[in-house]
């Protein structure tokens, strides 16, 4: 029989334990709703406009058509195929990459315990950058659409377990370590790929910065049927570890007096994250900012708690990508921005203003 | 009490980072209804028991059990409903409430049958215990270091364990906080469990505790009833000052007025 002191205090002492104010932050179907309608304008948007632009009657009857519903809405065989073959894959792998990054930047602002975590931190990107770029001067990757994504995926998962692997001492990660041996390597591999083109020619040098600055411009459905199932499995293994999640923001120690096997958690979502952004950075490049800021303003509306902020970076991730593409589409059409160029664009004044507007707090919190 | 077998018992410790001993042998045995306060001057290796008893340190020798089975043959979950570990301070980088903060408490627990009302009936309940209810809401790091370890106290409780270990859970508070917590780590001992606490004031350890451990430089200097523990002689080495020995005048307990240093040498 095991003894509950606390339980039995009470009995003696029952005191009061009416139930505290709610949480005023957690106006919850608002902000759930919030985010769904603006997912739903940007799909729209991104599916409409460009160059070619079909209405959204249309491109509703395109869709329900697909799927054998007429409703009764004419379009044309241009229409047809600018939607379903060309701005349908596009859209599906910017609205994946872009939950992806937002996942994995929240998940690993948890796991380090730090705001101003990203997933460029664990490796990922940039070994993915540099295998490309190796792969481009080795003269390996022209053969088929698969291999660069292949080699940018390998590449940027050897970075991060080896970044993992190196952090690691008496069977325990220090995260404050792995953060800096991150910083050092993403260092380190800057260096080698501006290394790498200094050595090329002139096609090399544009094909490896053209992919470094990210772009959805070759989005294809096989590129959504490979990337995305990885990128979802990822998502549903972090939606698993928020509970963990919220105890690893009180620290390891913490964590692991409060029953959570603390080496395991840590392994499992820095390789879902890994993952996550891996099948991203393979199919669309470099996407930068959108991990460091989409939980940053998710967490303006659904609070810390990684049980809502994890679904919540997926939809806010999804949105800044989504929006961003359209952007890099349309703004200098026909020709395209570079997708990271955009990102950063609007990334770089969100955050700051998400630190100006945070700047009490941060102080408070020790930052 | 008529629990005889120790709750938590520490057998011959040993902790050594590098060639520093931090941990020297030490030795403790804690038994359900008993309030063990752990003093002794900065560095002498208060912290390091207490990390020691709880898991966090590799052991270089000795041996740390709960209800007399070795703390590695516990899962995670199984330790962590036994006993419920109080750090000196605790930083939060994101804005969770106190109530949250507090919830988290009940983690160990959760999937039990019930728990999502119990939980929450008894977060609240450990919130109030230590006064913290008016701050349920707001969030934790725009605390004050007070305010916060009385959070972190309150979620230490609300893991409802047998066993606490808490670390210096009076460094930051005011005088009638730091009364009031210590008077629940009593209570919660009368109600049965056993609880280490690490105490910087030797005359809230006297107050307090049942048994007094003294630790200097690694070591055990003395391990008893606080009567017998603290003892003036035994104390002037380790803290380096002199105390003279009084009564408390409404309780049978010790009190240690320290003499300053042109007063002990007269």
């Amino acid at each position: 029989m095991v003894t509950r002191p606390l339980a039995q205090l009470r009995e003696r002492d029952p005191g009061s334990d009416e139930p505290a104010r709610a949480i005023p932050r957690l106006r919850a179907p608002l902000s759930w709703g919030m985010l769904v309608a603006l997912l739903a304008v940007v799909v729209l948007a991104n599916l409409g406009l460009g160059a070619f632009e079909v209405g959204v009657d249309r491109i509703v009857a395109i869709l329900l058509g697909k799927v054998g519903i007429d409703i009764g809405v004419q379009y044309s065989a241009a229409e047809e195929a600018v939607v379903w073959a060309i701005r349908l894959p596009r859209l599906l792998l910017a609205a994946l990459v872009g939950a992806g990054l937002g996942v994995s930047g929240a998940a690993l602002q948890g796991v380090f315990r730090n705001p101003l975590a990203d997933p460029s931190l664990i490796g990922v990107s940039s070994g993915a950058a540099f295998a490309v770029a190796l792969a481009v001067l080795l003269g390996l990757t022209s053969a088929a659409v698969f291999i660069q994504p292949l080699v940018a995926f390998v590449g940027g998962l050897i970075f991060t377990l080896g970044i993992y692997a190196f952090s690691r001492s008496a069977g325990r990660v220090q995260m404050a370590t792995m953060l800096l041996v991150g910083i050092a390597v993403n260092a380190l591999l800057a260096s080698a790929i501006s290394f790498i083109l200094s050595l090329s020619d002139d096609g090399a040098l544009r094909d490896i910065v053209y992919w470094i600055l990210g772009s959805l411009g070759g989005s294809v459905w096989e590129y959504a049927i490979t990337a995305g199932p990885l990128i979802l499995i990822a998502i549903a293994v972090l939606i698993r570890q928020t509970g963990a999640l919220n105890l690893l923001t009180l620290g390891d120690a913490e964590a692991r007096h409060l029953g959570l096997k603390v080496e395991r958690s840590q392994f499992i979502i820095v390789s879902a994250a890994a993952l996550a952004t891996g099948a991203g950075v393979a199919v669309a490049g470099v996407v930068g900012f959108v991990g460091l800021v989409a939980p940053h303003l998710v967490r303006l509306v659904v609070g810390p708690d990684h049980r809502r902020l994890i679904p919540g970076s997926a939809l806010s991730g999804a949105i800044l990508v989504l929006g961003a593409d359209l952007g890099a589409r349309t703004i200098v059409s026909p020709a395209e921005l570079p997708l990271g160029v955009v990102t950063a664009v609007i990334g770089g004044p969100v955050f700051l203003y998400l630190i100006h507007r945070a700047r009490r707090s941060l102080a408070s919190a020790g930052w | 009490m008529t629990n005889v077998q120790p709750a938590i018992r520490g057998d011959e410790l040993v902790v050594r980072v590098e060639d520093k001993m931090l941990l020297d042998g030490v030795s403790l045995s804690v038994r359900g209804g008993e309030l063990v306060g752990v003093v002794g001057p900065n560095g002498a290796g208060k912290t390091t028991l207490l990390k020691a008893l709880s898991g966090d340190l590799p052991l270089d020798s000795g041996d740390v059990f709960i209800d007399e089975r070795p703390l590695s043959s516990f899962t995670s979950r199984e330790l962590a409903r036994r006993r419920a570990v109080m750090p000196q301070s605790s930083y939060l980088p994101f804005l969770f409430t106190a109530r949250e903060v507090v919830r988290m408490g009940r983690a160990p627990w959760e999937g039990e049958r019930g728990e999502r009302e119990h939980g929450a009936r008894l977060t609240d309940y450990a919130m109030g215990l230590t006064d913290t209810r008016d701050y349920a809401v707001r969030e934790y790091p725009t605390l004050s270091g007070g305010e916060q370890s009385r959070v972190t106290f309150a979620r230490v409780l609300a893991q409802e364990t047998p066993i606490l270990l808490i670390d210096e859970p009076t460094a930051h508070l005011d005088l009638r906080h730091q009364h009031l917590v210590l008077q629940l780590a009593q209570e919660l001992a009368s109600e049965g469990a056993a609880v280490v606490a690490v105490l910087h004031d030797l005359n809230l350890a006297a107050m307090y505790s049942d048994t007094a451990l003294v630790l200097h430089r690694g070591r055990t200097v003395a391990y008893g009833p606080v009567d017998e523990a603290l003892e003036p002689e035994l104390l002037a080495p380790v803290f380096g000052m002199a105390f003279v020995l009084q009564s408390h005048p409404n309780l049978e307990r010790p009190m240690l007025v320290p003499l300053p240093a042109s007063v002990s040498h007269e």
